[in-house]
C-alpha cells in the first residue's frame, strides 16, 4: 500500500475516532500509520530508527510483529504510560496509538496480508479471494485514494463543526439533538434554536430563530430576541409553537446562573430589583402567596407562553422575564419563594 | 526500485525521508552464511523420529503441504540409512508394475523366472513381500496421494506383515495406508531456517539481496521452504508479485460483522438512553457494516487452479 495511502487512513481514523479537527492530532495520527513499517529500513519510518529496522528486517518478515495488535498494545501503552506524567499528551497517546492500529491494519487488504495476531504466524487478509485484493499503486488503490481523500476532508469538516453525532442531531433536526446541545453548553454559551414549525393557536408557519431559556416537557421555551416574546417550542398539547424541525448553535458566551430569593410578606419587586442588571437576561420562577389580588392587570397574549399564571391569592410564575414581573408584580406584597434565572452575555 | 519512489509518488516525501539516507545495519546476532551447495536438514527432530521408528520396525507417514520438505525429509532418511548398511527401496509414483519394478531391482531381486518371462505384477509383489519378510529392508514411498489405490493397498498389507515403511504424501486421504499408520504432519520452518534458505538460494543465483529485500520477499514464504526458494527465484527474474500461494492465510472478514454488530449494539444504546441521534447513527452504520460484510461474503472465491 503506497505511503499516501497509510497517511491518509490513519489521519482519517484519528480525526473521527477522537471527533477532532486539531492538525496536531491529526498529524500525529498520519505519521504513526507509517510506524508498522518500521520492520524494513527502506521505509520512511525504517530511515528514521535505523537500528530497530535493521533487528526487524534482520530477524523477521516484512509485516509481522511490527503488524500486530501486540505491537499496538506497546505504542499504546509506552504513550499512555508517558501521558500519565503528562496529562495534555494523552490525547496525542490517542492519535498515535490509533494512527499505528490503522496504519498496519490497512495491510490486511493488500495481497500480502499481516501477521496480525502474531506471535501466531497466520497472514489476516480480507477479502479471501487475493485477486480481489489491493496491489500496491494500481489503480484499485489510486480509486480507493480519491475515496479516502473525500471521507477525509468531509471527516474534517464534520469535525470542525463540532463532531459526527452533532452534525447527525443537525441532520435529523430533532429536540434530542438539541438538549445534547443544551446540556453540553447550555450553561457557557446561548443556545439559538432554528425552529421550524407552527403556531398552536392558527397555524401559521414558524421559521426563525429564538433563543433557549430553559427546558420545559418535551421542548424549551424559547425567546423570540426581536420581539422579546417568550414561546413554548415543543410536540405537548400546550405548546404555542409546535415544533416539526429544531436545531441548534452554540452562540456566544453567556453564563446561567440560578438563584433563590425568598419573599416573606414583602414588596415583590423590592425582593428582585437587585437581579435588574445590564447584559442580562433574568426569568422568574416560582409560587408566590398573594391576598386579594387583581388578576385582571396582567397582559394576555394567546400566542405567546403563560408566564404568570395567577389568582387572587396565589400566582405562579415560570420563566417570567424579570421587567415584566417588576411591572405587573413589582407593587404586591407576597410570599414565597423564587428562582432566578440569569443569563449573563458579554454583549 | 526505489522504495520511496515506489510508495510515495509525490516528491516532497521523498525530498523530506532523503535527509535520512538509509544505513548498513550490521547485527550481532548475524546467521552464519551457507555457502552454495550446502545443505543442512532443518527437521533433525522428524529424521531422528523416523529413522528411529523404521529401525523399530515400524512403519510411519508424513504428512505436509506442496513444498514443505516431505521429500528432502524421505531422501535423508534414505541416505541416514544406506550409510547404516541397510537396504531401501525408494520410490515415487508411476504405473504400478513400473513401481514394483523399481523396489524389485533396488532390493536386488531376479525380474524374471526361470524361464526368461518378466515377472507379473502379483509375482512381483509376492517375491518382494517374501523378500521383506525374510530380510530387514525398508520401503519408501514419496508423493504417496498419487498412487494407484491397489498400490496402497498392497502396502498395508504389506504393513499388517511388520515390514517398515515411510510413507510421504501431500493432503492424503483419511483412508487405506494414511489411517492406518501413526502419522507426523510437518509444520512450517522457522522464520530464522527460512532465511538461511533464502539466503543460500540468493547466493546459488548469484544476486545480491539486502536484509530488506529478504524480509519483504520472506512474507510470500510462509514457513515453506520451496515457496521461500520460488521468491528468490521470481526476485532473481525480476517479476512483479505481491500475493504468495502459502497457506497461512486467514480472511478476516467476519470482524467487518463484529463492527456492525458493534454499531447494533450502539443502536439498543441510544435507544435505551432515548439519544435519538444515537439510535439512528447507529442503525445506518450499522447497516452499512453489515451489508458490507455481506457483499464481502458474497465476493467470488479463489479459484483452485491457476489462472
Amino acid at each position: 500500500m503506497l505511503g499516501i495511502s497509510h497517511l491518509l487512513i490513519s489521519g482519517t481514523a484519528s480525526s473521527l475516532l477522537l471527533q477532532t479537527a486539531d492538525p496536531v492530532l491529526i498529524a500525529v495520527g498520519a505519521i504513526g500509520g507509517l510506524l508498522p513499517d518500521v520492520d524494513v529500513s527502506t521505509s520512511p519510518a525504517g530511515r528514521l530508527f535505523p537500528w530497530i529496522s535493521g533487528y526487524f528486517q534482520e530477524t523477521m518478515p516484512h509485516r509481522s510483529m511490527t503488524h500486530s495488535i501486540v505491537a499496538s498494545a506497546v505504542i499504546a501503552i509506552a504513550s499512555y504510560g508517558t501521558a500519565i506524567f503528562i496529562p495534555k499528551l494523552i490525547p496525542i497517546a490517542s492519535a498515535l496509538t490509533i494512527g499505528y492500529t490503522f496504519g498496519w491494519f490497512a495491510d490486511c487488504f493488500t495481497r500480502g496480508g499481516v501477521e496480525m495476531f502474531w506471535p501466531s504466524p497466520v497472514r489476516c487478509v480480507c477479502p479471501g479471494n487475493r485477486n480481489l485484493r489491493l496491489k500496491t499503486g494500481s489503480n484499485a488503490e489510486y480509486f480507493i485514494l480519491c475515496i479516502l481523500v473525500a471521507i477525509a476532508l468531509s471527516s474534517f469538516s464534520i469535525n470542525s463543526k463540532g463532531g459526527v453525532l452533532t452534525q447527525f442531531n443537525r441532520l435529523i433536526a430533532s429536540t434530542s439533538g438539541v438538549q445534547s446541545v443544551y446540556n453540553s453548553s447550555g450553561s457557557t454559551h446561548k443556545i439559538i434554536a432554528n425552529i421550524k414549525g407552527v403556531r398552536a393557536g392558527d397555524r401559521s408557519k414558524v421559521d426563525g430563530q429564538f433563543q433557549i431559556i430553559q427546558p420545559n416537557g418535551t421542548g424549551f421555551i424559547v425567546l423570540e430576541p426581536k420581539t422579546n416574546k417568550l414561546y413554548k417550542a415543543a410536540t405537548d398539547p400546550d405548546s404555542q409553537i409546535v415544533i416539526e424541525q429544531i436545531t441548534a448553535d452554540v452562540s456566544t458566551p453567556a453564563i446561567t446562573t440560578i438563584e433563590s430569593v425568598f419573599v416573606e410578606d414583602q414588596v415583590i419587586g423590592e425582593a428582585i430589583s437587585k437581579f435588574n442588571r445590564t447584559n442580562t437576561n433574568v426569568f422568574i420562577s416560582g409560587d408566590l402567596s398573594v391576598e386579594d389580588f387583581d388578576t385582571s392587570v396582567l397582559p394576555r397574549d394567546p400566542y405567546q407562553f403563560k408566564f404568570i399564571d395567577a389568582s387572587p391569592s396565589s400566582i405562579k410564575l415560570e420563566a417570567a422575564p424579570l421587567k415584566v414581573v417588576m411591572k405587573f408584580l413589582g407593587d404586591e406584597f407576597a410570599s414565597g419563594s423564587l428562582q432566578v434565572r440569569s443569563i449573563v452575555s458579554s454583549q | 526500485m526505489n522504495y520511496l519512489q515506489q510508495r510515495f509518488p509525490i516528491p516532497a516525501f521523498t525530498a523530506f525521508f532523503s535527509l535520512f539516507p538509509q544505513r548498513t545495519i550490521s547485527p550481532k546476532n548475524e546467521e552464519p552464511e551457507l555457502a552454495p551447495g550446502d545443505f543442512i536438514i532443518y527437521r533433525q527432530a522428524e529424521l531422528n523420529r523416523t529413522t528411529a521408528s523404521l529401525l523399530a520396525n515400524g512403519a510411519i507417514l508424513i504428512v505436509g503441504e506442496e513444498g514443505s520438505g516431505k521429500s528432502v525429509l524421505g531422501n535423508a532418511v534414505v541416505e541416514r540409512l544406506t550409510d547404516d548398511g541397510f537396504l531401501v527401496a525408494f520410490v515415487e509414483p508411476t504405473t504400478p508394475k513400473q513401481m514394483l519394478l523399481e523396489i524389485t531391482q533396488q532390493f536386488e531381486l531376479p525380474t524374471e523366472d526361470i524361464e526368461g518371462k518378466n515377472l507379473t505384477v502379483d509375482k512381483l509383489k509376492r517375491a518382494i513381500a517374501e523378500f521383506l519378510g525374510e530380510n530387514t529392508a525398508f520401503i519408501v514411498l514419496d508423493d504417496a496421494q498419487s498412487c494407484d489405490m491397489k498400490f496402497r493397498i498392497w502396502l498395508k498389507q504389506l504393513r499388517r506383515k511388520g515390514v517398515p515403511m515411510l510413507v510421504l504424501a501431500t493432503d492424503p486421504p483419511r483412508s487405506d495406508i494414511f489411517i492406518n499408520i501413526p502419522r507426523i504432519e510437518l509444520k512450517p520452518l522457522p522464520e530464522k531456517a527460512i532465511r538461511q534458505i533464502m539466503k543460500a538460494a540468493a547466493q546459488e543465483r548469484a544476486i545480491a539481496l539486502t536484509s530488506a529485500d529478504l524480509s519483504k520477499l520472506q512474507e510470500r514464504a510462509g514457513g515453506n521452504p520451496m515457496l521461500a526458494i520460488r521468491a528468490i527465484e521470481e526476485e532473481y527474474l525480476g517479476l512483479d508479485i505481491e500475493g504468495a500461494d502459502h497457506r497461512r492465510y486467514f480472511d478476516i472478514t467476519p470482524l467487518i460483522l463484529v463492527v456492525g454488530v458493534i454499531f447494533v449494539i450502539m443502536r439498543f444504546i441510544g435507544l435505551g438512553t432515548n439519544d435519538q441521534a444515537l439510535y439512528i447513527f447507529g442503525g445506518i452504520a450499522a447497516a452499512i457494516f453489515l451489508g458490507l460484510s455481506r457483499l464481502l461474503y458474497s465476493l467470488p472465491q479463489e479459484e483452485r487452479r491457476i489462472r
